[in-house]
């Protein structure tokens, strides 16, 4: 589906004119994403010659913007859900955008359907992907959604629906190089429920941002998501979930490794909005910062917008090895460094078997590029 | 005793009890600066509290930083649309000789404090007081015991004078104009107190600086500064009041404190603005090697409150302790009450508490940061927020930020959310109570293990006022 040409119009005008990021905080506060590094990106509008990535274990390939796997389920036209007013990132992602690809899925579909969006380029060539999912009403769903970088600055939205009574259980995984901003935003019918699994791993300045809209009464969200950064590489992972219906619930757990001079931030976001009675939310995240140079950082809100609620609560926790553990792993002849090395294998293993068994196929890739990444480091 | 008889009278009468808090005894000013805040209202200002040059350049820089800050847009649009300086008056000398005994200061002005227990508390609790009527101290007096140990509590411009490189030293170094109201702040400061003590004195009672507004359309700049020598320790008390005012008045306060090695101080404000007071209290402390500083903000009144007490542990091994209670209470009632630890030394640990109440409509708000920078080793820091909101209306933000650069730290952060349980409510209606007076009671409850640290005196006032603010007194006063 073309973009809109009104629409295009207007985010190139927006481009250059509004902020990647409003803080409206005290003057302490500062931006976690390095916005100043997606300026150095350059928009290709998808006239980029790269290398097509590997397709055969995908049921959809987008590439720099363009389909080359899944037509058949492609759906109808659809409204996109984003518009280019929210910031400058997303009016230049819909300035670069030739097409947006809308996909049904329809009943209940036991094994995985299994998305790629990739981009690869110059190193500062900007491409964009974007892809709209329906999910239908009562659907079960196994969504496994992979988010690959392989050079170049990227720009990914996926829009996902999920319609009453629904149930998505959803993987993502997203690797990438240079800065890239992906944004999943879920919206969710009555009764519908999300157990999302998300997995991000590196990048110059990766933003990873998760949009949760429980907008019908009873939605769930069940979040569990681990955050990967070594190297020099900057992760700013972002969890919002708003509730908008009636009776909804959600739950998010970070974990998060920073290695090397790596900078890792969770941010998690909890809103109740004044129509969104008698629901609960809980937010919680554990930085582990297992170098001196490694950075982590916190920022749990909630936000409760009346006072019928069901509860709102977050916990964080930014630290390194336990002062005990790491006693206990010396006396056992272990270094510092082979102690916290053994606590990142158990964080990222823990992870992983965590995840649903429906993903099997997926995990079992990514537990091989996860452990050749800490083995290698 | 005559005051409050005068106000049972009145409500006898058949006035409304809104009507008698919004009675006005406007005191006589011998100075009233008013309107736009330009060089020359600053220069005017510097001369007529005498002034030396160094402490008139601070205040023409701060005006400088003040023109050229942005406003800040972390603040609500209805707070910033009345905050017009024009039509303040920025500097109001109450005709009032400033004395040491109550006696000497005239009956109408005595009232007030009379009215909030302010001679009783300080015969019985204190060892030093600093009472403000609008932009200037009116009465100060410290036991002759912590005199002759050489510890120093002074109105402010009387510091300036007497002690001008010790005060040079500190005045608005630990603070900096770094945002638009800091440095108005630093353009227009008026009042407050100096407290210096010297090495390895203790003083057992606390020292309390009392701040009241007059008067509708005001705004109040004190500047309380306290400096504690190595090894010394203060507890200083903050009292913040004004009579129900017919329009908006603005205080812009701040508080530096500096704790030298090994010093503990503890710094405690009772902010109970009435509601038409838009609430700013820039504060700020230091501490240096082994120091120990505690703030606790309680921030009852006003419409609208912006407080974000502040520690910057510069020194190993050096603590803060930061406990917050808010409570909003009205329709369009902003409450917020933060807390920022910067953790610049190996060893430091800090302690947030913040417990938050909203009814009625308001929104109570906690922002913090908890910095850790490279190179602190072994940091240790908690926070833990809780926010108990009473009905439907009201709301409660929870808005922390954990910065960790060293990876010995450990940063945690825990925060909860909920509704007055109706259970509690039923429970203690059936025992006789009405449905605000349970509320207050659960209120208390809920604040309970913060009001404990409090002196006895304190803690009496503190819930004495929490109480009326869920009694029909409350929607008004």
């Amino acid at each position: 589906m073309l973009i809109p040409s009104e629409l295009r119009i207007k985010a190139r005008e927006l481009a250059n004119k509004i902020p990647y990021q409003l803080i409206k905080d005290s003057p302490t506060v500062k931006y976690y994403t390095q916005w100043n590094l997606f300026d150095r990106c350059i928009e290709t509008g998808g006239n980029t010659l790269s290398k097509l990535p590997q397709s055969n274990d995908y049921d959809v390939v987008i590439h720099n913007g363009e389909l080359i796997k899944g037509v058949e389920l492609l759906g109808d036209q659809v409204n996109i859900g984003i518009d280019p007013s929210e910031s400058r990132i997303i009016a230049r992602h819909l300035a670069n955008l030739r097409e947006v690809y809308p996909i049904v899925i329809k009943g209940d579909v036991e094994d995985e359907v299994k998305v790629l969006l990739s981009y690869g380029g110059e190193q500062n060539e900007l491409n964009s992907n974007h892809v709209i999912i329906n999910v239908s009403d009562y659907a079960v769903v196994n969504l496994a959604l992979s988010i690959v970088g392989n050079g170049g600055c990227g720009t990914n939205v996926v829009e996902v629906n999920v319609g009453d009574g629904a149930t998505l259980n959803l993987l993502t995984y997203s690797t990438n190089i240079n800065p890239s901003f992906s944004l999943i935003r879920v919206t969710e019918g009555s009764g519908a429920s999300v157990n999302a699994y998300t997995i991000v791993v590196n990048g110059e300045m990766t933003h990873h941002r998760e949009d949760y809209i429980l907008q019908g009464q009873g939605a769930s969200i069940n979040s569990n998501s681990l955050e990967f950064g070594s190297g020099n590489s900057r992760v700013d992972y972002m969890i919002n979930i708003m509730h908008v219906g009636e009776h909804t619930m959600s739950n998010s757990t970070t974990r998060a490794i920073a290695l090397d001079s790596a900078t890792v931030v969770h941010r998690g976001f909890g809103r109740i909005t004044d129509r969104g009675r008698w629901s609960s939310t809980s937010i919680e995240g554990k930085v582990f910062i297992g170098s001196s140079n490694a950075v982590g950082m916190s920022v749990p809100i909630i936000i409760v917008d009346t006072g019928d609620v069901n509860g709102a609560r977050h916990s964080a926790t930014d630290a390194s090895i336990d002062e005990d553990q790491e006693l206990y792993l010396r006396m056992r002849g272990l270094s510092r460094e082979e102690a916290i090395g053994l606590v990142v294998y158990d964080m990222v293993t823990g992870f992983l078997d965590s995840i649903s068994a429906s993903f099997k196929g997926s995990v079992s890739q990514i537990r091989e590029s996860l452990m050749s990444l800490i083995r290698g480091r | 005793m005559g005051m409050r008889q005068d106000l049972y009278n009145l409500i006898e009468d058949g006035i409304t009890p809104e009507e008698v808090l919004s009675k006005n005894t406007p005191v006589r000013r011998s100075v009233e600066i008013k309107g736009e805040v330009t060089k020359d209202v600053v220069e005017e200002l510097s001369k007529i509290k005498r002034e030396p040059d160094w402490m008139m350049r601070l205040r023409l820089r701060s005006l400088e930083l003040f023109n050229k800050l942005p406003t800040p847009n972390w603040l609500p649009n209805w707070v910033l649309d009345n905050i017009n300086l024009e039509d303040y008056i920025s500097y109001a000398r109450p005709d009032v000789n400033r004395s040491s005994n109550w006696d000497e200061i005239p009956p109408e002005v005595r009232q007030y404090y009379e009215a909030l227990n302010i001679p009783e508390i300080e015969a019985r609790a204190l060892m030093g007081l600093g009472a403000q009527l609008d932009s200037e101290i009116i009465y100060i007096n410290i036991r002759k015991q912590l005199a002759e140990k050489g510890v120093v509590v002074l109105p402010m411009e009387e510091a300036v004078q007497k002690y001008p490189d010790l005060v040079k030293q500190y005045f608005m170094r630990v603070f900096p104009p770094e945002h638009k109201f800091a440095a108005l702040h630093g353009a227009l400061w008026s009042g407050g107190v100096f407290v210096y003590v010297p090495p390895g004195v203790r003083i057992e009672a606390p020292i309390e600086g009392f701040f009241l507004i007059s008067n509708a359309g005001e705004g109040q700049f004190e500047h309380t500064l306290v400096v504690a020598d190595k090894g010394s320790y203060i507890h200083y008390i903050e009292g913040c009041s004004a009579p129900r005012l017919s329009k908006y008045s603005f205080h812009d306060g701040m508080v530096e404190i500096y704790a030298h090695e090994g010093a503990k101080v503890k710094f405690t404000t009772v902010q109970n603005w009435s509601r038409n007071v838009i609430n700013f209290n820039n504060k700020r402390a230091i501490a240096e090697r082994n120091a120990e500083v505690e703030w606790v903000e309680a921030s009852i009144g006003s419409v609208a409150s912006f407080v974000y007490p502040s520690t910057i542990l510069k020194g190993e091994g050096a603590k803060t302790e930061i406990t917050g209670i808010t409570i909003a209470n009205g329709k369009g009632h902003v409450k917020e009450n933060g807390a920022k630890v910067i953790h610049d030394a190996p060893n430091t640990s800090s302690k947030v508490v913040n417990k938050s109440i909203s009814a009625n409509g308001g929104t109570a708000v906690y922002k913090g940061v908890v910095y850790v920078r490279r190179g602190a080793r072994f940091v240790r820091s908690h926070v833990a927020c809780d926010s108990l909101v009473l009905d439907g209306d009201s709301k409660a933000y929870t808005i922390p930020h954990d910065q960790v650069f060293d990876d010995t730290a450990v940063v945690t952060h825990e925060a909860y959310t909920g509704r007055i349980s109706e259970d509690k409510i039923n429970y203690l209606r059936t025992r006789g109570l009405t449905e605000e007076e349970a509320k207050s009671l659960i209120v208390l409850g809920f604040i309970s293990d913060v009001t404990e640290g409090l002196p006895f005196e304190y803690a009496m006032v503190l819930n004495r006022v929490i109480m009326l603010e869920f009694s029909k007194y409350g929607k008004v006063a």
